[in-house]
Order: C-alpha cells, then structure tokens, then sequence
C-alpha cells in the first residue's frame, strides 16, 4: 500500500522528537508531600522588585520573607524579619530593630546591610521597578544605625509605609545573590529568607519550590512542618479558562485559581474538590462615571444610572452568587471599608426614572427611549475583554434600555488601546478594578491631579480628605476621614460598583490548611498539608 | 440546474436571510434569571450564559456569519489568485520578488494586521472581514502560484503561447481554468478559515456590536460555558458546520461540472 | 535557483517582515509602559522618564536604525515587559513548539493523504462518503471544542493521557492528534481535489490507452501531479504550525511561540514581537523551499 511508508514514517518521526524532547529532572533530597498549584496569568516577569503582577506573588510569598507580615485574620502588622519598630514623632523616620540568625537559603547573613542593598536595588533607576518603588512612596533614604537596626526616612509622613514593606514586592533577597546576576537573570536565581527555595523556572512552564529545612524565623501563625506538610509544591500556568477545571477534575493539579464561576458551581457538587472562595480587598470591579461629558456630567443622571442597575442580577448570572455586590469605591475587606455605603442606590427604576423626568428627559418622540432638545440620551461604555466586563455591559446596557437610555458599547482589545480611549475622552463610562489593603490606592483614582482620574473630578475636599489620611498616622483618624471620603464619593456618584473581587480556588479535598493572606491572592503555602488517612 | 448541492447551498442562503423572520425571542434580550437553561419549553435551544434565547441568535447570526466569510473569502481570493498566477505566468525576478512579498505576509502575524486595520479604519464588520481575508491572501497566493506552474508545464499551454497567444490570454483562457480545481479545493478550506478567525477577531470586541448574534462569535463566547452548557456551542458550532460543509460541496460540484 | 541567490531573498523576507512589524507596532494606540505601570501609581512624569530610558520616545527612524543595527549585532533587544533578553525568550519557546508541529504534522500528513485518497479514489463509496464528512467536519468546528471534548474523555474520565505540560512523550499525544486532526483536513481536502482532477487529466488517459496497468498509472501518473499542490500546501500547514498555534498550546498548557506572540502583541512588547516575527519569517522561507525542492522532485517539468 503506498501509504504504508508514510504511517511508517510518522511513527519513527514521533520516537525522534520523543528522544529530543525535553525531560524535567528530578534531583534532590527525597520529597514525601508534593503538589502541583495552577496559576492562571502569566506575568511577563518574576521578580518582585521589578515586576508588578499579582500571580508572581503567589509562589514568591513563600520564598521571601518581608520586615513585617499582616496576620490574616486581624490584619495587623505582626513582626516578619524585624521584631520591633517605632516611627518619629514627625512622621518621617521609622526606626527596625532587625531579627538576629536569620540566613538567605544560600547561607548569607540577614542584617541591616541586607535591608539597605534590597532598598538600593529597588529604589535604583536602572531597576525600571514597576510596583516596589511606587510602593515606598515618598522614601527619601535609608540610614544604617547598626548591624541589626536600620532607619528608613521619608520626605513627608506616609501611613501606607508598613503596608509596604508586608508586600512580597518588597521581601528581602539575598545582596549576594542579586549581586551576582544581571537584572533580568535574577529572577531564576531567587534567593530569600523564606520557608520555600525557589529550584526551578521555567518560563512559560513551571516553577518549582522546595522546603526550606533550615526555616525557624517565621510569623506568629506560620506553624510547624510535620510529616504531613507539603515539601515540594510546583507551579504551572493555567492561562485557559477551560483548562483549570479540567486540570483540578483529572488530579492533574491539586490546587487551581481563579475558577470561572460557572465551573465552581459545576464542582461543588464533586465530592474530591473544595470551592474555597476568597474575596480580594482593593477597589471593585466599577464603572468609573466621567463627570466631564454630557450627560453624565449631570449628578441626577449619575444617580439614574445607579439606580438603574440591578446589580443583584448581574452578581447571580455573571458571578454565580460567588461575589457580594459591591457599594461603593472599595470592596468590604478592604482597610477603613465604610459599611454606610451599603445598599447606596439599591436597584429602584421608579427613582431612577423620577430622577431622568426631573432632569428634563421625556420619551417625546415615542421612539423607546428618553430624549431631551431633540437628541436621544446616549451614552458611551468603554469595555475592556477581560474581568467578564463584557458580559457585566451587555447586561447594564438592556437594564438601562429599559428605562430609557441608549448604551453604546465601545470595546478595547488591550489595556493600550484602553488608555489611548480614555485620553480621547469620548466615553461616559469605563470599568476597572485594582486590588490592595491600604485603601491610599484610591489617590490614584480620585484625587484632581492623579493619572487615573477618569471621572475628572476635582474637588479639594476630596483631596484633602485622601491627602490628609495617606499622611496620617493614627488609625482611627485614618478610618474617620477614610468614611468621609467614601460616602463624598457616592454621593457624587463617580462610580457604578459592581462586585467584589472573589477569586475562586477549587481545592482537593486531599488538602488542608490553606489558608491565604490579608490580601487575598497569596497563599500561605507554610501552613499546608496534606491530609492523612 | 440539476445540481442538488448548488440548489442547497441557494436555499440555505435563502434561509439565512429569512430566519431572522422566524426567531420568537429578541435576540439581544438578556434574562438574567433565565440564564444557562437547558433546551425544554419555552426556549428550544436552551439559553446562554445572559438568559438570551440561543434559538433566536442562530436564527439571526447567520447574516453576519455568512455576510463576514464571503467578504474576507473575497478578499483573500481575488489579489491572492491574481497574485500567484502573476508570478507563475512572469517568472525570473518577477516571481522571486513576489514570492518574497508572499512569504514576508505569511509570517506577519494575523492579530497585528487586524490590530492595524482596526486603527486606521476603526472597529466594524467590514474591517474585521478585510482583515481576515488580507491574513488569508498569502496562503491562496502560493496555492495559485503553483497550481499555475503546474498547468504552465503542460504541452498545450506553450502550444497556445506558440500559436501567438498573448500571456493574459493563455493566462485565463487556459491556465486558470486548469488551475482552477486545486484553487477552488483551497477557497473551501479558505472559507472555514475565515469563519473561525473573524470569530476570534470578533471576540476582542474589533466588531464592534458586542453582544449581536453572529455564530463565529457565539461560538467563541460559549468557550467558558462549553462542559457546564453544551448547547449553547452546539447550536452555533453545527450551524457553522452545515455552512462550511454546504459551501465545500457547493465549490466542489462547481468545479467538477466544467471538468470535461 | 543558486544558493547564494535563496539566501539573498531570504533575507529580504525577513527584513520586509521585520520592518512591517516595526511599522505595524507604533501605529497602534497607547504602549506597554503606560499599561505597565497603570496599578502602581506611577504618575506622569514617571512613565515619561520609563519611556525616555528605552528610548521609545526617539523618532521612528532613531528607533528602526538602533533596530537594525542590534540586528548586525545578533541582538534582538530585551522584552519591554520582563527585561529578559528575546533570543532567550524565544529559545525557550522554541522547543515546546517544534516538538508539537513535528508531531502534529506527521499526523496530518499520513492522516491528511489517507482521508483525501479515500475521499477521491472512485469505486470507495461508503468509506469515500465518511471521508467526506469528516474532512469538512474537522474543517469547521473549531480546535477549541475537539480539545476540550477530547480532555475530557481522555483526561478527567478514562485518566488516560495527562492533559497538558510539555516535556514527557505522553504529553504530546493529545494535543499532536487533536491538532495534526484539524491539519490533516486542510491537508485532505486538497489531496481529494487534486488526485480526483489528476485522475481526469489528458496524459492519464493517454497511459491507460497505451495499456498501462492501473496501479502503475496511479502510482507514477496521477499521484505524482495530484501531489504538486499538496506539498505547497503542507508547507503552508508546517508553517502555521511552527508559527505557532495559540489556542492549542493555551488549552494544552504548553509553551510556545503562538503564546509568546499573542501576548506580546496585546501588551505591546516591541522587541519581542519583532523577534518572533522575524523568526517565523525565517521558518516559512525554509518550510516553503524544502516545498519548492519536493515539487521539484516529483515533477522535474516544473519550473522552481
């Protein structure tokens, strides 16, 4: 048969790119507990001084210790690799006492020099930081008192600092080790403090952890390792929707993230798979309101829009019931979170329609929707493919074609595009999310003159509202002008809140202990175990 | 015509233009309580992911689907063809150069010619059909080029160029039609491409129109639901079917009955 | 065509490539930094000082030269996002993608000639019928559904075959077949056509009436022309194969250059888009002369 020599040949062509294909090695110590964890974005990058995406931390928090940690259940800063400190009556000056025996998995000393180099290399031009640096805000210069106590300095008072510094983008790495890598070859070579050593990148492919034997320095709620905790945890990428409850179903991961909420409500019902929701803190997945475009720039119309939403439907279809509406410009878990802002607008299309007709709307030309001087109410929705924000617009877009308004949806394929979209000004609408503790994150967004103002409203009372509570040290001071600053925000109704941030890990239930951290995407991979029997 | 699949491929364009007349739900009409159902009462294809009525988007999304493929299969046959039978029929420099122009538009990624496109001529049906027929135009051009070649070896086309036929003469009177079945055989497989790829363009929102039905990117959006809804890409997905298959038929017996 | 001349030319694609990526990249809105930083509160005057040192605020033509002249060098630049150095970037990527479109073509050449051959030789109704159906069926639905579905059977219910990863044998079953599946119809249907006209033309019924038996006309007559076309277009299949195949290697969770790209592109990576551009220029033009060097063979009349 003439096709024999080709079956032939496809066959001895399959065993040559078998023998040339790449193996992984397993070296090392004998492993007892291993899993693998799936991640789900790819960042372009993995080191945490320079790199600024969430799902680098996920591995990462395991590998590098940071000054202080914030305890999962409280939130209060506990100490991490400093045991005490204290801050300057003026705000500028915080003084750390460091921990002593502290030592990099590639056996350098922790101490104060440590802390300094890490500060030099994320603070450096040449590092191009695209998170870390950002994040001590108005640092001004670090000073060495001894070999176990060092200063940080600022040019003004700044509470978020702690917030910081509890950051894997600002965990301690081994001077040595950076020192002996250009820039980008690093992040292969991590070395931390960390109760994991990184063994492994590949990029693109996988990551690999391994116990830190040696670890004894840990936080007050990292526990012990027993025979059943998790030695060797390797991380794959997910990037696929589809791929991650396959790859959970089949045992091929043993931990997956960021679930579409339509397979978590298909697997709760498995039996070896545990849903384990866990809501991010940060802004909400909102419309920002642009306030400097008819007609949105009309608060009546704002407040229409709002009520106008039923945001309860969207949060059952879209998300599954997984994530809790959202009421105003941070999500509940959040730092300062005013619990006033609940049920702000609750879905009411009576006032909202009261609000259109007081502000001069009137379907008078019987075509289905409101008019005013002749023009149809219109406005534009800037939409961005990713977060199920297309799916969130279509909903809004017939929710609102029922009262009345004509949406126009503008998509955007990439965040570029995004961007050069909102300079152009032309919308009323567009949705983001962001995530953190500190609620200072929404300086970016609401003061006058912050790069994000895409609503372009100025009002100094809200300036100096979110001013005063970045500089201001005391809590509860904090929580007071952080509660004015929300409920001005919906009063004004500069955003449409949306949802929560849940992310949706689907566990095996051969697991136990997995806990994650005060910011909601990273795991506290110490803790876990596998579960006996 | 006694052709059964030419009469098929009229009527299922018939029926495409008219099924939107047939839908009992408005298409764009989200439900959000109604969401995911499965087919029964009420709904005959179930529901989508927003509690649309997947019956009344099959119905109106062929428009779109069968509208878009046919643009971009223009596009890509019309230069694409005229492209490799300029270089077969010139050869020499010529050829060499065109080839490397063909070669060059091959490796130029898809999604950045659209990216392009989508700039300079704004989001819309139209451009997301030229940009799926302009990333197909290279692979029809080779496929012509050396169907041409090919004939081009044959006797009787030095025969026709000796008997003091102009090149664009022999070109069309006996080049093109010879090399025609192997070019119809690659607009078949043309058109299925098309479809898919102005799915995936249609999916990063460069139509424009989010949310009108089209079976290209009903299908795409049905990704996420694909296990816990089948039918939601089932019905689009075997529509798409019927119109490839009806389509590759229809080239086929078009071919086949100038053959002698 | 001489060697040195092939290698002149294929330069030239490259270099056309090249410069319509480099064109192609910024004339889109918006750039990588400012997407980069939007989270972390990095306000103005930063992005600009960002842009400045990468020296993506230079005219067009300062950027194309310190381009070209990287390319003298060997240097195809540093990713915009990870800072890691492209060459690296795509090495990595490149293994994971030849070992699969190696594999996947196999099978969709020996699967593509067997479905179109059935599909064309006369006298095989039922099997040419089936044939048919499935050319046109795998042509239609897309990969991403015959992968999901095969995962699902192979991987979460039979625990068969793992369902993704590269680097174990096993891991390259699932996606090889689904992708070499949906090549092979490309593949076929051209096969069918021009074995079918082949098996029409003029010197076939000349080597019939000389009294040739019928397996030799097949064999050296109507295979040898059928086959012309397909080698084009398995050259073009290899080509998009080793361009790389995003939503297989997503589904599949395997790195590769299609990924690689496909990221690159939306986040407005210059350098790294550039690169891998330049590379799968470099494929097609090798693909498609083993392609013209294949015709050749088959048919010496045919001018290369």
């Amino acid at each position: 048969m003439p096709l024999a020599p080709v079956r032939w040949g496809f066959l001895v062509l399959v065993m040559l790119l078998a023998a040339c294909a790449p193996s992984s090695n397993a070296q090392g110590p004998v492993v007892r507990n291993r899993i693998v964890y799936g991640l789900t974005l790819m960042p372009s990058g993995f080191d945490p001084h320079i790199h600024s995406s969430s799902e680098l931390g996920i591995p990462l928090r395991q590998v590098y210790d940071t000054l202080v940690y914030r305890d999962p259940t409280t939130g209060d800063f506990v100490p991490g690799l400093a045991t005490e400190w204290t801050v300057s009556e003026d705000g500028l000056t915080y003084t750390f006492t460091l921990r002593q025996g502290v030592r990099f998995h590639d056996g350098t000393t922790f101490n104060a020099q440590s802390v300094a180099s890490n500060l030099e290399r994320i603070t450096d031009p040449a590092t191009a930081s695209q998170r870390a640096a950002f994040l001590l805000g108005p640092y001004l210069n670090h000073r060495i008192v001894d070999e176990y106590t060092i200063q940080i300095v600022l040019s003004e008072p700044y509470s978020p600092l702690l917030d910081a510094l509890s950051q894997v983008y600002l965990g301690m790495a081994s001077p040595t080790a950076f020192g002996q890598y250009s820039l980008n070859r690093y992040q292969f070579h991590q070395i931390g403090t960390g109760p994991f050593m990184l063994v492994d990148y590949v990029p693109g492919d996988h990551l690999t952890l391994r116990r830190n034997p040696d670890y004894a320095w840990g936080p007050p709620f990292y526990t012990e390792p027993n025979e059943r905790s998790v030695d060797e945890i390797e991380f794959r990428f997910y990037e696929d929707e589809a791929s991650r409850s396959l790859a959970i179903e089949s045992g091929e991961a043993q931990v997956m993230g960021e679930l579409p909420p339509i397979d978590a409500r298909v697997l709760t019902g498995n039996a070896d798979i545990r849903i384990n929701p866990v809501a991010v803190p940060g802004q909400p997945l909102q419309f920002i309101i642009n306030t400097a475009r008819y007609p949105t720039d009309n608060l009546a119309v704002r407040r229409a829009l709002l009520y106008g939403a039923n945001r309860n439907a969207i949060a059952d279809t879209v998300f599954q019931r997984f994530s809790p509406i959202a009421w105003g410009p941070l999500s509940a878990n959040t730092l300062y979170y005013n619990r006033e802002v609940i049920n702000a607008y609750a879905n009411d299309t009576g006032q909202a329609l009261a609000l259109l007709n007081q502000a001069g709307y009137a379907d008078n030309d019987n075509n289905g929707y409101l008019d005013f001087a002749g023009v149809d109410l219109t406005i534009d929705v800037i939409v961005p493919p990713w977060g199920k924000i297309p799916e969130v617009a279509q909903l809004l877009q017939d929710q609102w074609r029922t009262l009345g308004i004509r949406v126009n949806l503008k998509p955007v394929p990439t965040r570029g595009a995004l961007l050069e979209e909102v300079e152009k000004g032309e919308y009323n609408l567009v949705a983001y999310y962001s995530f953190g503790v500190d609620p200072a994150l929404l300086d970016e967004y609401f003061m006058s003159n912050a790069p994000f103002n895409w609503s372009n409203y100025s009002n100094p009372d809200l300036d100096m509202l979110l001013t005063e509570a970045r500089r201001q040290l005391d809590p509860n001071a904090r929580r007071d002008l952080y509660a004015q600053a929300q409920r001005l925000i919906m009063e004004e109704a500069l955003i449409l809140p949306v949802r929560d941030y849940v992310n949706l890990n689907a566990v095996s239930a051969s697991l136990s202990e997995l806990a994650f951290d005060a910011y909601g995407w990273y795991p506290l991979l110490n803790n876990l175990q596998v579960a006996g029997g | 015509m006694k052709q059964p699949w030419l009469l098929l491929s009229l009527a299922l364009v018939i029926v495409i233009l008219i099924a939107p007349l047939l839908a009992p739900y408005d298409p764009m009409a989200t439900n959000p309580g109604e969401a995911l159902q499965p087919p029964g009462a009420g709904h005959l294809l179930g529901t989508d992911a927003l509690g649309r009525d997947v019956l009344s988007r099959v119905l109106h999304g062929g428009q779109r689907t069968l509208y878009t493929a046919a643009l971009a299969t223009v596009v890509a046959l019309l230069p694409g063809v005229g492209m490799g039978m300029l270089a077969a029929a010139a050869g020499g420099r010529i050829d060499a150069a065109l080839l490397a122009v063909i070669n060059a538009w091959l490796a130029f990624p898809a999604l950045l010619l659209a990216l392009v496109v989508v700039t300079l001529l704004g989001v819309g049906l139209q451009q997301v059909a030229l940009a799926t027929g302009a990333a197909l135009i290279p692979q029809v051009a080779r496929v012509a080029r050396t169907a041409a070649i090919e004939v081009q070896a044959l006797p009787f086309v030095s025969a026709g160029r000796a008997a003091g036929g102009t090149g664009w003469w022999v070109m069309t009177r006996h080049v093109l039609p010879n090399a025609a079945p192997a070019i119809a055989a690659y607009a078949g497989v043309t058109f299925a491409y098309a479809v898919l790829n102005s799915a995936a363009l249609s999916f990063l929102g460069l139509a424009g129109d989010l949310g009108v039905p089209d079976w290209g990117a009903m299908l795409y959006e049905a990704r996420v639901t694909f296990r816990a809804a089948p039918w939601v890409s089932i019905a689009p997905g075997l529509a798409i079917t019927c119109l490839v298959y009806t389509a590759n038929r229809a080239a086929d017996r078009l071919i086949e009955t100038r053959q002698w | 065509m001489p060697l040195v001349r092939r290698i002149l030319w294929a330069a030239i694609v490259v270099w056309l490539t090249a410069t319509a990526a480099f064109i192609a990249l910024r004339l889109l809105p918006g750039d990588a930094i400012a997407a980069q930083l939007m989270d972390s509160g990095a306000d103005a005057a930063a992005i600009q000082a960002r842009r400045d040192a990468l020296g993506l605020n230079d005219p067009w033509t300062v950027q194309y030269i310190r381009f070209l002249a990287g390319l003298l060098r060997g240097d195809l630049g540093e990713s915009l996002n990870s800072g890691q150095s492209v060459s690296e970037l795509i090495a990595f990527n490149l293994g994971p993608t030849i070992t699969l479109a190696g594999a996947a073509l196999a099978v969709a050449i020996g699967l593509g000639l067997g479905l179109g051959l059935a599909a064309a030789l006369p006298g095989w109704r039922i099997v040419g019928g089936a044939a048919r159906f499935a050319i046109s069926l795998g042509l239609s639905t897309p990969i991403y559904w015959t992968g999901t579905l095969a995962i699902y059977v192979f991987t979460v219910q039979l625990a068969l075959l793992p369902s993704g990863g590269a680097g174990r044998l096993s891991q390259l079953i699932l996606p090889a077949a689904v992708l070499g599946f949906h090549t092979a119809t490309g593949v076929a249907r051209v096969v069918q056509h021009s074995v079918q006209s082949a098996a029409g033309a003029d010197f076939v019924r000349v080597a019939r009436a000389k009294g040739l038996p019928e397996r030799h006309v097949w064999l050296r007559h109507v295979l040898r022309a059928g086959l012309l076309p397909v080698t084009t277009v398995i050259a073009l299949q290899a080509g998009f194969l080793l361009s790389g195949v995003v939503i297989t290697e997503a589904l599949f969770v395997r790195p590769g250059l299609g990924r690689l790209l496909l990221d690159a592109t939306l986040r407005q990576d210059y350098p790294v888009v550039q690169g891998v551009v330049m590379l799968t220029a470099v494929m097609y033009v090798a693909v498609n002369t083993v392609a013209d060097l294949l015709n050749r063979l088959l048919d010496p009349r045919v001018r290369v």
